[in-house]
């Protein structure tokens, strides 16, 4: 095992874990789909590696190549994502965490992926912005909606006139 | 903004931010990600002309630590005049070739971005920090007052 190859492994183990839930968030817990870009990401990032300016930490620069990765694979005609049948692949213990990581699946893809960045790992809207390629008010209002039908996702009496 | 209850943020704040994927997924990625040869990945620089390089370059030194420089412009950086950036490269380059025939250099990358920016990335063997700094600071990255981050990595 060469030098580079122990200092990659060692990049992979420090930031994979956060990659991977990130993956399983935006993929509804989708196990097979959530590994593949995180394998995806790593090997854009290698080749992309000197993009890396410096300008955020490793780790949210990896996270914006990952949510990049998976938008272009999500913009493939080929490929169908059924969310809701798929269970966490770590349910978390308590049910009310359960309910909530299905709400969070069951979002739609856009309003999803900002809701994830921002209410989960909370990232800033100029940060989603520059990951996403999109301008600070479509971050907001995606977010807005996300919340909107989480809530009444989580609470079903909201949702009746 | 729509905001949320607070025991839905409470929720939220308590998701775990972390998950391990399963244990084969690493040997996989670290064959995806370096397994390429050098020809393929300038093949596919020459595919998409603004792409990144990157690839392995001599023999391992068994000895020493294992450090990333990771290079950026930072405010101050004096980029190359207009249509000089191949030359600005190629200097880059040579110090580069110049770790690599004293078996300090493991993996070069660097980037082609839009503008006249150079910055980089490289993986080096060197004896301690202060040796991995010493030839840090010897990249012409320093000389443009460029910023180089020198990560060492504990194995």
């Amino acid at each position: 095992m060469t030098g580079g190859e122990n200092a990659f492994r060692t990049l992979y183990r420090e930031h994979t874990p956060a990659l991977y839930a990130l993956a399983l968030r935006l993929t509804g817990s989708d196990q097979h789909e959530a590994e593949d870009l995180v394998q995806e990401t790593w090997v854009r990032a290698t080749r992309k590696m000197s993009a890396f300016r410096g300008e955020s930490a490793l780790r949210t620069w990896l996270c914006g190549v990952l949510v990049n990765v998976r938008r272009e694979r999500m913009r493939s005609a080929w490929r169908t994502v059924e969310m809701l049948d798929i269970e966490p692949a770590s349910p978390p213990a308590d049910d009310a965490a359960v309910d909530l990581e299905r709400a969070i699946a069951a979002l739609p893809d856009g309003a999803r992926d900002i809701f994830v960045l921002h209410d989960v790992y909370g990232y800033m809207h100029r940060e989603i912005a520059e990951m996403l390629g999109v301008v600070e008010g479509t971050s907001k209002s995606q977010l807005a909606r996300a919340r909107t039908l989480l809530r009444k996702s989580l609470n079903p009496d909201e949702a009746r006139p | 903004m729509s905001e949320l209850p607070d025991d839905i943020k409470r929720a939220l704040s308590e998701l775990p931010r972390e998950r391990q994927p399963d244990p084969a997924l690493e040997d996989r990625v670290v064959r995806a990600a370096l397994g390429r040869s050098r020809r393929t990945v300038w093949m596919g620089v020459a595919a998409a002309a603004a792409a990144a390089m990157l690839f392995m370059t001599h023999p391992w030194s068994p000895t020493g630590e294992t450090y990333v420089l990771l290079l950026s412009p930072g405010a101050d950086y004096l980029a190359p005049a207009p249509g000089h950036l191949e030359e600005r490269r190629a200097e880059y380059g040579r110090w580069a070739d110049s770790l690599a025939r004293a078996g300090k250099l493991d993996v070069e990358g660097h980037l082609e971005p839009p503008g006249n920016i150079v910055d980089g990335l490289f993986i080096i063997r060197a004896a301690d920090d202060a040796d991995a700094a010493r030839i840090a600071a010897t990249c012409p990255h320093i000389r443009y007052r460029g910023h180089i981050e020198v990560r060492r990595f504990v194995e």
